[in-house]
């Protein structure tokens, strides 16, 4: 029986691979994050730029944990979704 | 902890950020020492997250980064509050239970209009042998030898 939980379907999306990661310069990196919905992109841009902690971001936005954690997971699927794209070297 | 909690703590998770007192990353990572899902996207987020922060250590976060985010943050916040207020008068929603309501409130006038004028005597008896006969009954046997009768006279 095929299963459409969103969680299985993200798990089956192809992935970035970590050798494009790696070869992107900073510039790309920042563009990338750009790039990310103007709602996941202040905690995800907090964790990977400012390195902080996901309890200080909550603390820094003013957001429940829980709506921190779960913005952060989906900022990042959506930020490997457009390298993946870069990636395949599609328009974004 | 269910799952879907597990792999959101897992994706907010970076070792070198980790503070070793916090019970739900603690029970995450438990789970994710038991289940094979979870430790599978538990080491590629480690991944991804250590070669992209890794790209990102030299770049020095421009000077008020954190307060134009706030202020970004601020903005879209509002944003949602103002939309909330204006849209539950422009929803199809609103203007269609609007609709059903009126025409409820008009056939229930009409229909407490007419319940107070009762139908004139026989009419009763006419509109039943008209429904009996559209559902293919026939009347009580003595209403119909009466009716017999009568068409014989």
């Amino acid at each position: 029986m095929i299963s459409y939980e969103p969680e299985l379907l993200e798990s089956e999306m192809p992935a970035v691979t970590p050798d494009y990661v790696t070869s992107l310069d900073a510039a790309e990196a920042v563009k990338a994050l750009a790039e990310v919905d103007e709602i996941y992109r202040p905690p995800i841009t907090l964790f990977y730029l400012k390195d902080l902690y996901y309890k200080e971001i909550a603390a820094a936005l003013e957001l429940p944990i829980g709506t921190v954690m779960s913005r952060l997971s989906r900022g990042k699927a959506q930020l490997k979704e457009i390298l993946l794209r870069k990636e395949k070297g599609l328009k974004v | 902890m269910d799952k879907k909690e597990a792999r959101e703590i897992l994706r907010a998770y970076r070792a070198d950020l980790f503070e070793i007192d916090d019970p739900d990353i603690t029970e995450a990572l438990r789970m994710a020492a038991e289940d094979p899902q979870l430790q599978a996207l538990l080491k590629e987020e480690q991944a991804f997250d250590r070669a992209f922060s890794d790209i990102l250590k030299d770049i020095e976060p421009p000077d008020g980064l954190m307060e134009r985010i706030l202020s970004g943050v601020r903005a879209i916040a509002e944003s949602q509050i103002r939309d909330a207020k204006i849209v539950w008068w422009r929803h199809p929603g609103t203007w269609a239970a609007a609709a059903c309501l009126t025409a409820l409130l008009v056939v229930a006038a009409v229909f407490k209009q007419n319940k107070s004028l009762p139908p004139p005597v026989g009419e009763l008896d006419l509109l039943d042998s008209f429904a009996r006969a559209a559902a293919g009954i026939r009347p009580p046997f003595g209403l119909w030898i009466s009716e017999t009768t009568k068409s014989m006279t």
